[in-house]
């Protein structure tokens, strides 16, 4: 059957949903009829959707095959602080005992509603991505089956990272998430999100979409680190977004390995005076793998800074679509802007495309945008190999040297190293399946 | 067992256009060989060719290395059978260390290209001969942690390319126009690197269009190239010869 607007119903009746979180579920499903799959004219030549149907995925089955809120309370003996979800299903949850005495909160939405209603209830209905943001987070808004909260205290910093993992089920089915994560001021936080798949080799598509919102009290800092290496049967959808308060500060870094067909789009709105982001994005694409990624970071007040920093890597007849899109706003004096994209392309039949653009409102502003598409030089692989190094190996340091200077910012050492290891991995395999332990986040 | 190269009639076109018309020359490891040339008279593309590029070719004759012809390998084939090409133009590859580059390189060459699969020295016997090496070529430790030739100056690319020849230790080393574009101290520097590599070990071919490297390095042998053949070949006095008669006069006397 068809997903529908009683899909929406059923999964909320399912999960006892107050009327006001099934109202907005109805309210998103009718905008996901209504939008178009691109609504910027700016892109949507560039958009390709075709042959697939979201429609065709169920997010139901996963939420009556369990008993959502009793086995989302489930703990295990997991070590450090994290979720991990298996087929839309949460399996695995921990926090350490200082972090609850100190007040974080870190578990499903329905808990928190029950726990601090007066906390979460504002950050729904408040909206920071809208259901009409795009078609993707109307669908994400009108069919979530798993949402996690992450809630950090004002002041508290904390050191060792949040992680939340989804394992994807090689089913048509689809894992709808959502996460919320607000920092209250001053406080501090690593975020790391990671999705795999069950097989390298799954039978069928699926339907991964997730929506993150970061809520960035005045003075705080969220560190927030993705590495996305599903099968490559999956179809991924995500949407994330963060608001900035003053003098806060988020750090984006999204490593993007797996995936059928990869839409992606982050927007950092920078609201508060003084406050900052930065995004690093790695991309490396084979075989064929289409990723359609978008960043929009909106300077609203004054003072504010931001840089993206984009490397991709496409092989076989991958293809990347890169939209960067940098607004300064009129209050935005003094704001600091920054874009860079650039491509290396390692067979003919591989694509990149860039599309940078500007709209600024003030003056006293910097912004300025770089991108680049190059195939790998021959020259560099004939030098390498005259020292020895085969091929392969010498097209493999040099598509790592290509990524470094999107690598050499990310801020937590770990995803580095974790991000690395992917690329060459990929590189040698060309598959990606369920890591051993050693290559996974840590 | 003395390693040699031996090139034996090769005739060599770029894009159509014949460069080197049947060119022979003899290098025993140990030996120092200095190629002298006018512009035009082949000397690169003859460097070229030995390491394998792939956009030169070889039309007829054959490049051998004690004795197995080379010509059916890969340039990273050659180098694992000993021979070495210091660039005219070192290649600079941004976001690689010159550490992971010579790291990588010192591990492929101890590979051999015999198939067998070596253990990879550790890292730190890897940092031990590295430190020796830079000691030796009296360079900064802070020079391996720089991209590979980026923002490095006409000198230090140069050092670059000794302190990799250092590190691999082939038998035979093609230094192709390591002295152009030096200033006389950078030349100097670079000059005593080569010396300090040289020996019973090494067969050393420098290519250069000029004789001023010679006055710091004392070839065994010195041949004149012209229009892709090797004219003419003698003692370091030939050098001296160039020097102060120009390639004109070799033109003529053919």
């Amino acid at each position: 059957m068809p997903v529908s607007i009683a899909t929406a119903r059923e999964i909320s009746r399912l999960c006892d949903e107050p009327s006001w979180l099934l109202e907005s579920r109805v309210q998103a499903s009718d905008l996901f009829d209504k939008l178009p799959i691109e609504k910027s004219s700016l892109y949507t030549r560039q958009t390709d959707l075709r042959g697939i149907n979201l429609l065709d995925f169920d997010p139901l089955g996963i939420v009556s095959e369990r008993s959502f809120k009793a086995e989302s309370e489930s703990t295990t003996t997991a070590s450090g602080n994290c979720i991990t979800i298996l087929a839309g299903k949460v399996t695995e949850q921990h926090l350490s005992q200082q972090l609850v005495n100190n007040g974080v909160f870190f578990g499903d939405l329905y808990s928190s509603l029950a726990q601090q209603p007066n906390l979460i209830k504002p950050v729904l209905v408040d909206k920071a991505i809208a259901p009409d943001d795009d078609k993707f987070a109307a669908y994400n808004q009108a069919f979530y089956n798993s949402a996690l909260v992450l809630h950090v205290p004002k002041g508290l910093v904390v050191n060792d990272p949040f992680r939340i993992r989804y394992f994807m089920d090689d089913s048509e089915k689809a894992v709808v998430s959502r996460i919320f994560v607000v920092a209250e001021p001053e406080s501090q936080m690593t975020l790391l999100l990671e999705e795999y798949s069950k097989s390298s080799t799954p039978a069928s598509n699926s339907l991964y979409s997730n929506s993150v919102e970061l809520h960035v009290g005045e003075g705080a800092r969220i560190w927030f680190q993705e590495l996305q290496n599903t099968d490559e049967r999956t179809i991924v959808l995500t949407n994330r977004k963060c608001r900035c308060r003053r003098d806060s500060h988020v750090s984006w870094t999204i490593g993007y390995m797996g995936g059928a067909y990869t839409k992606s789009r982050i927007d950092s709105d920078l609201l508060g005076e003084g406050s900052t982001s930065e995004e690093m994005e790695v991309v490396f694409g084979t075989r064929e793998q289409k990723f359609d990624l978008n960043s929009n970071v909106t300077h609203v007040a004054p003072h504010t800074k931001s840089e993206i920093i984009s490397r991709g890597v496409l092989r076989d007849t991958a293809r990347t679509i890169f939209k960067g899109m940098l607004r300064i706003g009129k209050d935005a004096r003094g704001a600091d802007s920054f874009l860079a994209e650039h491509a290396m392309l390692l067979n003919p039949q591989a694509r990149a495309d860039s599309i940078p653009a500007l709209e600024i409102a003030t003056n006293e502003v910097k912004a300025s945008h770089s991108a680049s598409v190059a195939q790998i030089e021959e020259e560099q692989i004939f030098y390498l190999m005259s020292r020895g190094i085969p091929e392969n190996e010498a097209e493999k340091l040099i598509i790592l040297a290509f990524l470094e200077p999107a690598v050499r910012r990310i801020p937590v050492e770990e995803v580095k190293t974790a991000l690395v290891d992917l690329v060459e991995k990929k590189w040698t395999s060309n598959t990606n399946s369920l890591p051993e332990e050693n290559t996974r986040m840590k | 067992m003395t390693s040699y190269l031996q090139i034996q009639d090769l005739h060599v076109s770029v894009e159509g256009k014949q460069i080197l018309k049947g060119l022979d020359l003899n290098i025993q490891q140990g030996e120092i060989h200095a190629l002298m040339g006018p512009n035009g008279s082949g000397k690169s593309t003859l460097a070229n060719t030995l390491m394998g590029h792939p956009r030169y070719m070889i039309e007829k004759g054959n490049i051998l290395l004690n004795g197995e012809s080379l010509l059916d390998l890969s340039a990273d084939k050659r180098a694992r059978k000993g021979l070495f090409l210091a660039f005219q133009y070192p290649v600079t590859v941004s976001g690689l260390s010159v550490s992971s580059f010579l790291r990588n390189a010192y591990n492929a060459v101890r590979q051999n290209g015999q198939g067998e699969k070596k253990k990879p020295p550790s890292y730190l016997e890897f940092k031990r001969v590295l430190n020796e090496k830079l000691k030796l070529l009296e360079m900064d430790e802070t020079f391996i942690n720089r991209y590979l030739n980026e923002g490095f100056s006409g000198g230090e690319k140069k050092r670059a390319e000794i302190l990799q020849l250092a590190m691999l230790k082939p038998s035979i080393a093609i230094l192709d126009e390591t002295d152009s574009g030096l200033d006389i101290d950078a030349l100097r520097v670079v000059a005593d690197g080569i010396n300090k590599l040289a020996g019973k070990e090494l067969g050393i071919a420098i290519i250069t269009h000029y004789q001023r490297i010679l006055r710091y390095i004392q070839p065994h042998h010195v041949h004149v190239m012209v229009d892709g053949r090797i004219v003419r070949s003698g003692g370091s006095e030939l050098a001296r010869d160039l020097e102060e008669k120009g390639y004109g006069w070799i033109k003529e006397n053919k």
